[in-house]
Formats: structure tokens, C-alpha cells, sequence
């Protein structure tokens, strides 16, 4: 007699992903946990996923779910030429191939040898080779290319490839314009200015002296979000950062104590709303430490201490690598990334 | 050892009519069921029509596990990680149509960390297919015309090439 209530399981068991798939929120539901390359690589599934893949309330919905992207591979410049990249897939369902980016944009003339500073959600922020100096905001995806009006302090002394000195910020989720932050120095003054693709126009947004900073980085909260290189050498008793954020020209300023003066190297990253500092003691060390701040917090807190001495044991002897954090991201539970 | 007898009981019933006694401070977690409670529904068996009783006895398994209260702070946090291997176990099932059980039980009941859970799981389990798994795998049609899908191809450039 109980058999009987079992006698339809076999023609569900065939059809229940069906049932799931064809049912656009129950997709969604599923789809918004995947990594952003099968996000990509997906919309060709079918019309349905490509639908549902491409609209702005996907994008939305995934942004609230903390998700870690793993790496589907890696850029790497060629030694001789600042120019030329070779993208290394570490995943198997993309090639490694040569970078088509390896003089121009192919499109104008003026626009030979850039270099990506920045990536930012779709579009790469570059600067040009020839001088003057010109900076262009592009759009793979649509292959168009915006150069943006010289800034106007021009004259600065910062280095000519210093990618710490402008940052890009985008987010299609709240506007679909972007800013390009730029801080630049003049005889030990800081300037930072802003352009907004809405006005076309760079504008000073302070006037007032930020001595001995540079670096920024963003954050989702706070679209621009500038924290700074670490002087080296210089007041041992304090230094401070600062960072930016707000969505208007006006930013916010935000003063924090580093967490030691001795620290040679350091750089800074956002993941999933913690501040993270990377802190190398010495140059050529084998160790750095990685401190975190929450968000709203104002202490700083050691996350990790990094010694790179095992990533070298696989090399063969008398080889070495040059070894340098880009980027970090924190993940649920041990998670962790950093490259 | 009766079990609390302070809690009401909640009677469920099943697709296939199968009926489930559940203490309502448990299956409160559902907030189709809640609704239902609140709108005093409930004073009968509350049908389930979409709902097997494979999938159900699974989903009950959940809430109970999840409704399991930690006595101070120390077992809080025993319980937690417990909790994690409960829900890393529970979606490693036998037949994968019991993942799409669940998923549409978790939605139709209304049982948001379980949805969570389970939407989680069949992600996982897509991530590193390719697209021609995935059609397969899930008997889902390529409907793009061959014009089309060149459109489509062109727009992933970066990712075929």
C-alpha cells in the first residue's frame, strides 16, 4: 500500500530541472551565484539565459550576493616593451593568446602605445606614450575609444607611468557616467581634480594643501575612493592617509593612522567593504603583513602575515621572482585570495 | 519522553498525501506556512501540492536542524560550525533531480536560507562546465539562429578567439 505513493517520482526526476530552468526567477535565483566569467561565457546558452544574463536587474541582484570571483587568468607584460601583454588563461575554457592590445587601440593614429592603467567595471583607463600626455577611457565591449581633456594642472612631478596617481571610477549600477580622479604634485603640493564624463570638464575639487599623498582605489560605497602611498622616510612620528569617497565633487576626507612607521612598501585594497593595507618591512623581504579595517571602524587589525619564501621553493635553484601584491579580495571563511 | 509539549503541532501534507507533524516554532521558518498560520489556515493538514514527500521529509530535516537553539555563547559557535557541515552534507544528494526538488520546495515554502543553500549548490555544480555541457546536461535547446548566435559569438570575441 505504501509503494503507491511513489509511483511518480520517475517521470518528475527527468523533468524537475526543466521545471526550475523555465521558470526565469527560480533561474535567476541559481545564475546570480555564478563567477562572473560563466556570467560572460553563459549568454550563449540561449535565449533565455541571455536575457536574463545581460538585464540590469541580474546585475543588481548578483552585486548583493557576496561572490568570489576566482581568476580566469593573468596579464603578463612582456619584459621589453611596456606595450605588449600576454593574457596566460587559467581556465580551460579560454585560450591563452597574445593581447590584440599591443600598440593601439585600431583605430586613430594619435593613439599608439598606451598602457592600461586601470580596469573598471568594463572600461580600461589608459594613458598614452607621447607627450603631451593623454589619457583615454575605453570601452572593449563596444570598441569606443573617449580621450579626455588634459587636466588642468599639467606641470606636476609625479611619475610619467605612475598609475598611482589617477584612478577611474565606474559603476553602470548607479550612474551610467564615470569620474577619473587625478592627483597630481606640484612642488610638494597635492592637487586633486576630477573628471566627470557627465560635465566633460575636469574640476578641482580641493584647493586645499594635501602634502605627501598619492594612491587611490575605490570603493563601492564610496565611488572614488584615494588612499595613499606611504612616504618614505618622512615624518616617523605620524603618517596619515587619506582617502576620498562621495559622489559628488566635494569628497569626503578621511584621516587614518597607519598602523607602524617602520614600513617601507605599502599599497591599498578594498574587498568586500574591509580596507586592507599590505605592509612590506624592507625592500627585497620575503615577509609582508596584510592589516584590515572594517568599514566605520577606525583601528586596524593584522589579517595575515605573508612569507613568499614557499612560493619560491618550486623554482629551480639560483632562479627568483619579483614578487609584488596587485590585488586582494576576501572571501568567506578561508577564502582568501591575494596575487 | 514526549517531545515538548509546549509547542503546537503543525500537520503537513504532501503531494502524494503523506502527512508530517512538525512543531510550529519549526516550520515558522517557512514564510509561505507562516502566512498561513497568521491567516489562521492551519487548523487542518496544510496541503502542499507541490511538495513530494521525498522532498518534504528532506526540507523538514532543514528546518529542524536549523531551529536547534545554541544553550550560551560558547555552543554558539559549535553550533555553527555544526550547522555549516549540516547544510555542506545536506545538498550533496544522490540523484541531482533532488537539487531541483529542493530549490523549487525552498521557493514555494518560502525558505530563504535554504533557497540560498540549494540555488548555491546547483551553481556549483554549472560553474566549470562549458556551454555545450550545460545545454546538455540540462536538455535546455539552443534557440539562436545561426545569424544570431554569430552576433553573440562577435560580442564575446575576447572569450572564443
Amino acid at each position: 500500500m505504501m509503494s503507491q505513493t511513489r509511483n511518480t517520482r520517475g517521470r518528475e526526476k527527468s523533468t524537475q530541472p526543466h521545471i526550475v530552468f523555465t521558470n526565469d526567477d527560480l533561474l535567476t535565483e541559481i545564475l546570480i551565484r555564478l563567477p562572473i566569467l560563466c556570467i560572460h561565457l553563459f549568454t550563449t546558452v540561449s535565449k533565455q539565459w541571455r536575457r536574463i544574463l545581460t538585464s540590469l536587474d541580474f546585475t543588481l541582484s548578483r552585486s548583493k550576493i557576496p561572490n568570489l570571483d576566482s581568476l580566469a587568468g593573468i596579464f603578463a607584460n612582456h619584459l621589453r616593451s611596456l606595450f605588449e601583454y600576454d593574457f596566460v588563461s587559467l581556465d580551460s575554457r579560454l585560450n591563452s593568446k597574445k593581447s590584440t592590445m599591443d600598440n593601439s587601440f585600431g583605430s586613430a593614429e594619435e593613439v599608439d602605445h598606451v598602457r592600461i592603467l586601470q580596469s573598471c567595471n568594463g572600461l580600461l583607463l589608459c594613458i598614452g606614450s607621447a607627450w603631451p600626455v593623454f589619457y583615454y577611457v575605453y570601452n572593449p565591449f563596444t570598441n569606443l575609444l573617449k580621450r579626455l581633456p588634459q587636466p588642468n594642472y599639467l606641470h606636476d612631478d609625479s611619475g610619467f607611468y605612475s598609475s598611482g596617481v589617477l584612478r577611474m571610477t565606474f559603476d553602470p549600477r548607479k550612474s551610467l557616467y564615470y569620474k577619473v580622479v587625478k592627483a597630481g604634485h606640484t612642488s610638494g603640493e597635492t592637487h586633486i581634480q576630477i573628471y566627470s564624463s557627465e560635465t566633460g570638464n575636469w574640476s578641482l575639487c580641493r584647493d586645499q594643501q594635501l602634502k605627501h599623498y598619492k594612491l587611490n582605489i575605490e570603493d563601492h560605497d564610496h565611488p572614488i575612493m584615494t588612499t595613499l602611498e606611504i612616504p618614505h622616510g618622512m615624518h616617523r612620528g605620524r603618517n596619515f592617509l587619506e582617502s576620498f569617497g562621495g559622489s559628488s565633487d566635494d569628497p569626503i576626507l578621511l584621516l587614518m593612522e597607519i598602523p607602524h612607521m617602520l614600513h617601507l612598501e605599502g599599497k591599498f585594497f578594498e574587498s568586500c567593504g574591509c580596507l586592507l593595507l599590505v605592509c612590506k618591512d624592507d625592500i627585497g623581504s620575503t615577509e609582508f603583513t596584510i592589516y584590515e579595517m572594517m568599514k566605520g571602524s577606525s583601528m586596524w587589525s593584522v589579517r595575515y602575515l605573508v612569507n613568499t619564501v614557499e612560493l619560491m621553493n618550486p623554482l629551480p635553484e639560483g632562479w627568483s621572482i619579483r614578487t609584488s601584491v596587485w590585488s586582494i579580495g576576501l572571501g568567506e571563511g578561508e577564502e582568501d585570495v591575494f596575487w | 519522553m514526549s517531545s515538548s509539549s509546549s509547542s503546537k503541532m503543525i500537520e503537513l501534507r504532501s503531494s502524494d498525501g503523506e502527512t508530517f507533524h512538525v512543531e510550529e516554532t519549526v516550520v515558522l521558518q517557512s514564510e509561505t506556512i507562516k502566512q498561513m498560520i497568521d491567516d489562521d489556515c492551519a487548523n487542518a493538514a496544510i496541503p502542499l501540492p507541490n511538495v513530494t514527500s521525498m522532498t518534504l521529509a528532506k526540507v523538514i530535516e532543514y528546518i529542524k536542524k536549523h531551529a536547534e537553539k545554541p544553550k550560551d555563547d560558547d555552543d554558539k559557535k559549535v553550533a555553527e560550525e555544526d550547522l555549516k557541515k549540516f547544510d555542506a552534507e545536506f545538498v550533496k544528494v544522490d540523484q541531482e533531480s533532488m537539487l531541483f526538488d529542493l530549490v523549487r520546495a525552498a521557493n514555494y515554502l518560502n525558505i530563504k536560507s535554504l533557497l540560498d543553500l540549494t540555488c548555491q549548490a546547483v551553481a556549483d555544480s554549472i560553474k566549470d562546465l562549458s556551454v555545450e555541457e550545460v545545454r546538455k546536461k540540462f536538455n535546455i535547446q539552443n534557440d539562436f539562429t545561426p545569424e544570431e548566435e554569430a552576433k553573440v559569438r562577435k560580442e564575446n570575441a575576447w572569450a572564443f578567439d
